[in-house]
């Protein structure tokens, strides 16, 4: 089995003013070393359903692939847009997973390409999966 | 399977933005909400103009002629290192992808007649599939797994930077820095990332949601929508509303959905809220300038660069 690689690759949005990310390994090997400036979108994250308003914009290094490995996650989305996110599109050949808490736990709705409103999980995500 | 240990906190970019907000000078509670200019008469989608930061982020195009010059650029240097099928990249180009630019029927939300009288609060369906489809993205399908092995991935991200490969020395950063370089060089700006920036807008979008002048003409529309007989405080509720979630739209959503265009056309709603947003955003805009005109740079130079990588067939 390929090793996957696992990285919590978000762009924030709302009150802060963010461009990147430092993903695991980068953490791992050398604290403070910064992302090649590379990053392609994985998922549009919407305020609001029906694909309306402001975007949370997710992004990894390349896409996911065929497998039903995980290949990227947001283990804790950031706090303006914590509980926030009604309607997604996923792009790169990903699907989206969203979690009502962080890191994984609670309920969830997915794996899903797009989803035009998000049922019980409207404005509950606090996390993000994708594969 | 999840790497040893420890989860990227994303605030690990909060150091970057302290230093955006910063580097505007001076502070912004002390300004004031900034003044607007021209309003627009808007109608319909059709009648918003564009944003001023739509100048910063990447259309359809813009994002695909990148995603393109990424993949071109990353699988040459990674052919360098023995890894000629390197196809990580093939997925990140995506014919769905939208761009970034605001999309003028969504962003403040339904202002069409046509999309009220067709789908009420709601859109074209577009693919809500529980897996993934490969349709619209390029060199996609076959069975193949093309998510990089722990060999390719050490060489894409540079684990193993130093080290001699076939007589090749992996580079800081790996491929995907050698990628990025590639697609920067002659005039773009290191550091600079040109995909994410679009999250930039959003601080600006949400001021302008908390705006005096933004309520006071939601109010307009709220007066407007409560003499056709419905209860909404602003144009954000009518889609919260869990009666709309209908999978067919029925009449009783289409009337409300187009009384609530017909009110923002009375009052202007969009016109003035565009004019708003565009406001903080030409504030930020002033506040980041040498920042944005190095997205600018950056932009230009990946936009000639990955036609000349893509051609080159590298």
């Amino acid at each position: 089995m390929r090793t996957r690689s696992m990285l919590a690759a978000a762009a924030l949005a709302g009150g802060a003013v963010l461009a990147t990310v430092i993903p695991a390994q980068a953490e791992e090997a050398d604290a403070g070393e910064t992302v090649p400036a590379a990053a392609v979108v994985l998922s549009h994250n919407y305020r609001h359903a029906e694909y309306d308003g402001s975007i949370y914009y997710v992004t990894g290094s390349y896409g996911c692939d065929n497998s039903t490995d995980i290949d990227w996650s947001v283990g804790d989305i950031v706090n303006s847009w914590n509980d926030k996110i009604s309607s997604v599109k996923s792009f790169s050949k990903c699907t989206s997973m969203l979690h009502e808490n962080n890191y994984f736990r609670g309920a969830s709705l997915g794996f899903f390409k797009n989803r035009q409103h998000l049922g019980d999980m409207n404005d509950e995500t606090s996390s993000i999966r994708l594969r | 399977m999840y790497p040893k240990g420890r989860w990227a906190a994303v605030l690990g970019a909060v150091a970057v933005t302290g230093a955006l907000v910063s580097c505007g000078g001076g502070s912004e509670e002390k300004s004031g909400p900034p003044r607007i200019g021209n309003v627009p008469e808007v109608a319909g989608s059709s009648d918003v103009p564009n944003l001023p930061m739509d100048a910063y982020v990447l259309s359809k195009e813009q994002y695909l002629t990148y995603a393109r010059g990424l993949r071109a650029a990353v699988r040459s240097c990674m052919a360098k290192f023995g890894f000629a099928d390197f196809r990580a990249l093939d997925s990140a180009v995506d014919q769905s992808y939208p761009g970034m630019k605001a999309d003028k029927a969504h962003y403040f939300f339904i202002i069409d007649v046509d999309r009220a009288a067709r789908f009420g609060y709601g859109s074209a369906r577009d693919g809500e599939r529980e897996e993934t489809p490969e349709e619209g993205v390029d060199g996609a399908g076959g069975e193949t797994d093309d998510s990089p092995t722990a060999a390719e991935n050490a060489v894409f991200q540079g684990k193993n930077a130093g080290t001699r490969i076939g007589g090749v020395v992996v580079p800081k950063g790996g491929c995907a820095a050698e990628g990025a370089k590639a697609l920067r060089a002659g005039g773009g700006v290191e550091g600079v990332e040109i995909v994410t920036v679009a999250n930039e807008r959003n601080d600006a979008y949400q001021r302008a949601l908390e705006d005096d002048r933004v309520r006071k003409v939601f109010a307009k529309w709220s007066t407007c929508m409560k003499k056709s007989g419905y209860r909404y405080a602003t144009p954000l509720e009518p889609g919260k509303d869990r009666r709309w979630r209908e999978e067919i739209p029925s009449r009783a959503q289409i009337t409300v959905a187009k009384a609530d265009v017909a009110c923002k056309q009375r009052t202007n709603t969009v016109g003035v809220w565009w004019a708003v947003v565009a406001a903080y955003e030409k504030k930020y805009i002033d506040e980041h300038a040498e920042h944005l005109a190095d997205v600018k740079k950056t932009i230009d130079a990946t936009m000639r660069n990955s036609a000349r990588l893509v051609a080159r067939g590298q």
